[in-house]
């Protein structure tokens, strides 16, 4: 356990060099050694986690073995693509894009997702933009309850809470477009014979924010260990574009901005960072609440927030369940 | 009444949250303390109770004090259907999330995060 006079973000705080050097030397044996490809494919999506993989996976194999993808469809905000050639210029690597709409629009995604938001907005139709919000964790007792916000064409916006069945459609048709993005980056390593490298954080990691065969799918995954504070450290040291640095996390996924906070954490991410932390530390609510601006009882309940996420999200973890071993594999 | 509907809502929660489990949830059993439900979980207890009941549930009402065990919800709705105002949180301020609000934002500017 900490002592409380050690608690502040400082404590995050990584020698960024030691830890890019760690991490590319075990990119290179986990490529190379144990799964035996020529180079790795990152989804970049113009983020500080995909950009920091890229550079990392550019460092451990060389610039000529990275492939940096690019996956837009109609929802993409066009800083994704443009901030995505940055880091390929960066670096000076291959990069490939590939347009999802088609397929999505195939597999009716946009069209299943609206019908699910039109079950609670009946005027939802031509023009109009959501995206789904929790409320803060920090202000209230209450269950962290999903709404969808819209917004028209006239720019008026409708907030209105879900139902479960609005709430788990919509949930299951943007799950396609993370579904999709994985298979694209799977064709580019089946083609190249490289391993996909997956970009979650910590934060997303331990929280179960992925979903399950589509982001959460990979053959690595350098920086799951780093908290998101940590991962802006990195990003410093490798020369990451300060513009990808400085950008707001979002998930691109809905028409209107969203950002993380709002549709996972329910909380600023340097304070999740450290709650997270607090967490892992057992260090006492009321010895960590100063560290992270807030009461000793918030902090007790984000503890138990982030105990009910871990076991709410554990079976996205889990491999195929099997009736009996297969010893010999 | 109450026994009724004390065996509604242990029903709903057994055929969705426990199947097939030897264990039975008690009445005043936390459903967030013993794991029973997940936040998609409280989701779905308040469509059921919305649709069941015919009653609509107040974003200030989904607190642990009304729904997170079968006596607090059988005590929520014993005051709703005799018009006794359950308990609620501090109403909201400005942008949170309530039933129809309808409120101007920013024009949006756009990120990325896979």
């Amino acid at each position: 356990m900490k002592s409380s006079s050690a608690i502040s973000a400082e404590i995050l705080k990584i020698d960024p060099a030691v830890e890019a050097n760690r991490i590319a030397l075990a990119i290179r044996r986990i490529v190379f050694n144990e799964l035996q490809r020529r180079g790795a494919v990152v989804g970049v999506s113009g983020g500080i986690d995909s950009a920091v993989v890229a550079f990392l996976c550019a460092r451990a194999l060389g610039n000529e073995r990275v492939l940096l993808l690019f996956t837009p469809e109609n929802d993409s905000s066009s800083d994704s693509l443009r901030l995505g050639h940055m880091v390929s210029e960066s670096l000076g690597a291959c990069c490939a894009k590939e347009e999802i709409s088609p397929i999505l629009n195939a597999m009716g995604c946009y069209e299943r997702r609206d019908e699910f938001i039109r079950t609670v907005v009946a005027e939802y139709g031509e023009g109009c933009k959501c995206k789904i919000v929790l409320p803060s964790l920090m202000d209230a007792s209450q269950y962290p309850i999903f709404s969808v916000v819209v917004q028209f064409p006239t720019g008026e916006t409708k907030t209105v809470r879900l139902t479960a069945k609005a709430y788990l459609g919509i949930v299951a048709a943007t799950n396609l477009k993370q579904r999709t993005r994985k298979m694209v980056e799977y064709y580019y390593a089946d083609l190249l014979r490289y391993a996909v490298a997956g970009t979650p954080n910590r934060l997303e990691y331990d929280q179960g924010f992925f979903v399950k065969n589509g982001d959460g799918a990979a053959d690595l995954k350098p920086i799951a260990h780093l908290y998101k504070s940590q991962v802006y450290q990195l990003a410093a040291y490798l020369g990451v574009p300060e513009e990808i640095q400085r950008r707001v996390p979002t998930t691109d996924t809905y028409p209107l901005e969203q950002t993380q906070e709002e549709f996972y954490f329910s909380l600023p991410l340097d304070k999740m960072d450290l709650c997270l932390y607090g967490k892992n530390e057992a260090i006492p609510a009321a010895d960590l609440a100063p560290a992270v601006g807030l009461q000793e009882e918030q902090v007790e309940r984000l503890y138990d927030v982030i105990e009910s996420k871990r076991r709410a999200t554990r079976y996205l973890h889990l491999a195929p369940a099997l009736v009996e071993p297969v010893n010999e594999v | 009444m109450r026994s009724k509907l004390e065996q509604e809502l242990r029903q709903f929660i057994s055929e969705n949250f426990l199947v097939l489990q030897e264990k039975s949830v008690k009445n005043d059993e936390s459903f967030l303390e013993n794991g029973i439900l997940d936040s998609t979980g409280v989701l779905e207890l308040v469509s059921f109770l919305e649709e069941k009941y015919g009653i609509e549930i107040e974003s200030g009402e989904l607190i642990p004090e009304n729904l997170d065990s079968i006596s607090r919800i059988t005590l929520f709705l014993e005051r709703r259907f005799h018009c006794v105002k359950p308990v609620a949180c501090a109403p909201d301020e400005g942008g949170r999330a309530q039933r129809g609000a309808t409120h101007q934002i920013a024009a949006p500017s756009r990120g990325t995060e896979l």
